[in-house]
């Protein structure tokens, strides 16, 4: 028998389904985010004693694993990682399709924006301070700050689009 | 910056984008196996450190 090391098995329990979230905010597609954060929660087995705050750890290593299965599957990471908008993103509605409306309207916004400002929301409604994500993706925390301001208007605005379509959908089917 | 203000102004903006992942994170909790996930990783990492006789075969390097 295999004995994990003391808090492990907690850890993974409670962060598991929250790692693979992160990387879907981050632009990675359900199948992809759920073999990086696996890979990256294997590496934390192999190193927990070592590990301060393992729940940066996993974001910072599913991060860079995921970064490199796109690299090889899709041979286009320059692109990607250079912050386009990557609203001709390969990814469908399939991909998304096992969650509520909401939901996938929220994350479908995420991954409209930049890499950059995606990056950095993820880790901010992760609950991570804005010095934290400063250290972990390592840039200056005023860019940090920057990125966070330009994701939460572009959002901001999105979603009031969106909020209105829906009322006046509404309005029209109460017409008719 | 005023990081109070910055945060105020974004207040409602945030509570819906916790709302829609915690939802999404519920979501997913229901979706994955966790437990078999788990068991995954620990198998993975079986030939290093394992107990078990099956992954402890010893390969003759001379032959």
């Amino acid at each position: 028998m295999v004995f994990s090391p003391e808090g492990f098995d907690e850890f993974f329990r409670g962060a598991f389904a929250r790692l693979v979230l992160f990387l879907i905010k981050i632009g990675a597609s359900r199948e992809e985010a759920e073999d990086s954060a696996q890979e990256a929660m294997t590496k934390a087995y192999e190193s927990w004693h070592a590990i301060q705050h393992p729940e940066a750890w996993v974001r910072v290593v599913a991060e860079r694993a995921y970064v490199a299965a796109a690299a090889r599957a899709r041979a286009a990471p320059v692109k990607m990682m250079a912050g386009s908008w990557t609203g001709d993103a390969t990814y469908t509605d399939l991909d998304l399709a096992v969650f509520g409306e909401e939901q996938r309207r929220v994350l479908d916004l995420f991954r409209r924006l930049p890499h950059e400002q995606r990056r950095v929301l993820a880790w901010y409604y992760d609950g991570f301070a804005i010095a934290e994500i400063a250290t972990r993706i390592d840039g200056p925390e005023a860019t940090v700050r920057s990125h966070l301001r330009h994701a939460r208007q572009r959002l901001q605005r999105e979603l009031k689009v969106g909020n209105a379509v829906a009322d006046a959908a509404t309005a029209g089917e109460g017409t008719n | 910056m005023n990081l109070t203000k910055f945060t105020d102004e974004f207040a409602e903006l945030d509570a819906q984008l916790l709302q829609a992942s915690a939802q999404a994170e519920a979501t997913l909790i229901n979706l994955l196996s966790i437990d078999s996930k788990l068991a995954q990783a620990k198998r993975a990492t079986r030939p290093a450190d394992s107990d078990d006789p099956a992954s402890q075969v010893t390969v003759d390097p001379t032959r």
